[in-house]
Order: structure tokens, then C-alpha cells, then sequence
């Protein structure tokens, strides 16, 4: 195989590794310019940008994005099992609710002679696997907002410190204004960008996309009952 | 039947799955240190 070939292949998956990582080093430059200006006013020091972007302040602002997207793909990925939406390729079809059958799946004497060996096994390996994706994003989920609010917990303690207040314990962060305000304003945005895929994607096409029905696909269906 | 194209598929989609895999634990485990060690 060809380095073009292969590039070609797995395009999708380099080309948002390389948007996510000019996308966090643009985050990273000009969250330490917001940084020097803030310190600048307050007639204080400036850090070096190394010691930004292994600061809790950098990490807060990081980590409350990762939650907010990966809880958004969790719940995606279990509430398109249980629930559905007539005509959106987002969805199932109306009657193909829940978790389907081995023979729908492909698992245990269903599984077809290449597939992955944990689908063929049966037990706690074949509900491990055939829940691994809502695992692991579920995960990085739970861990993230975790992250956010520990570091949170400390600039705001920082910035207690600085006015002369009592710095909160994590418990008293997790209750606070600024802990709910951050996750809520990220969480809003999420569920509008999902509820608009799947509401708009019913009308509305994209020709060529894998995330849209074919251009003359009729409304009522899904691009599931299309094929 | 679901066929994919397994045979010609080559080490790209492993490669693009462990560089995600990667990214993310690396990244919360990164993160972790540093609001642990902060505290």
C-alpha cells in the first residue's frame, strides 16, 4: 500500500487530529496573551508560556470543552438507541428501538468469521464490547468534567486568595455559580448543535455527506430505510 | 451482509484509532496531573 493510498483512506481521521491540534495551540497562544494583558493590569509578573499551559487556569478552559463534547457524543450514541426520529439519517427507523437482536448485531453464532473476536465470545466480553464506544466516551466524559472542576476549584481559589477571601474547597466549587455557569453555557450549545442535526437533516441535504440522506431521498425516511 | 474492505485495509485505521486513543488519554492524563498536583 501506497503512503498516498493510505493517506487517502484515513483522511477524516488526520484531518480533524490536525484541526484539533492547530485549534488547541491557537487556544494555548491566545489564552497566554489574555493572560499577560490580565496580569499586566493588575501590575503583576508575567508567567512564561510554558508555565501556562501546564497551569490549571489552561487546563480548566481545555477540560470544560472535552465535557461538554463528549457527553454530547455519549448521550447521541445511547439515545439513538432507545429513541428516534422519523425521516433523520441521525436516526433508526420507528420499530427498530432498543438494543436489536444477536442476528441484527452479528454477535455469537451470528458473528460472521472476521469479526472482532469479543463479538464472537459470549458473557461479560460481548456486553463489554458491544457497549465499548458509550464506554470509553462516557469515560473521557466523567474524567473531563471531573478535571474541569478540580481546576476550577483552584483558580478560584487563586483569585479568593488574591481578594483577600477564603479559597472553596472542591465540594463548595462543585455548588458554585462559576462551576454551573461554565458547564451549563457549554452543555446549551451542544444539545442546540445535536437537536438541529437531527431536526434540520430531515429537509435539508448535504449531497455527498455521509451525515446526510441522498438529495432526493423522500422526507419521511431515514437514510437507514433508504438502503 | 455487511463486507468491508479488510484485505486492502493496511495499518491506517489502526494507526488513526491508537493516534486518537493516544490523544485523549494523554491529554486527561496530562490534565489530571496537573490539577492533582496543583491542589
Amino acid at each position: 500500500m501506497t503512503m498516498r493510498r493510505m493517506l487517502r483512506d484515513n483522511a477524516l481521521g488526520l484531518f480533524f487530529l490536525l484541526l484539533f491540534l492547530l485549534a488547541l495551540g491557537g487556544q494555548a497562544v491566545a489564552g497566554y496573551f489574555r493572560q499577560v494583558e490580565e496580569m499586566a493590569e493588575h501590575g503583576r509578573a508575567a508567567v512564561d508560556f510554558l508555565s501556562f499551559v501546564v497551569s490549571p487556569d489552561f487546563v480548566v478552559d481545555v477540560a470544560e470543552n472535552w465535557q461538554s463534547e463528549f457527553l454530547q457524543f455519549s448521550l447521541f450514541i445511547g439515545a439513538t438507541v432507545w429513541l428516534v426520529q422519523r425521516g433523520s439519517p441521525e436516526s433508526k427507523k420507528p420499530g427498530d428501538e432498543g438494543l436489536e437482536s444477536d442476528a441484527d448485531q452479528l454477535v455469537g453464532e451470528h458473528a460472521p468469521a472476521d469479526a472482532p473476536s469479543w463479538a464472537k465470545a459470549d458473557g461479560w466480553r460481548r456486553t463489554v464490547y458491544g457497549n465499548s464506544l458509550l464506554i470509553v466516551m462516557g469515560s473521557v466524559f466523567v474524567l473531563s468534567w471531573l478535571i474541569q472542576s478540580l481546576g476550577g476549584s483552584i483558580v478560584a481559589g487563586e483569585e479568593a486568595v488574591m481578594h483577600g477571601m477564603p479559597a472553596p474547597t472542591w465540594l463548595e466549587y462543585v455548588a458554585s455559580a462559576d462551576f454551573w455557569n461554565r458547564t451549563l453555557q457549554n452543555w446549551q450549545s451542544e444539545f442546540l448543535a445535536v437537536g438541529t442535526m437531527v431536526a434540520f437533516s430531515i429537509y435539508l441535504r448535504q449531497r455527498g455527506s455521509a451525515e446526510s440522506k441522498p438529495v432526493g431521498a423522500p422526507h419521511r425516511v431515514s437514510a437507514v430505510e433508504s438502503e | 451482509m455487511m463486507r468491508t474492505h479488510d484485505d486492502q485495509a493496511g495499518p491506517g485505521p489502526a494507526i488513526v484509532f491508537w493516534l486518537w486513543m493516544t490523544v485523549t488519554a494523554g491529554g486527561l492524563a496530562v490534565m489530571l496531573v496537573i490539577v492533582v498536583g496543583g491542589r
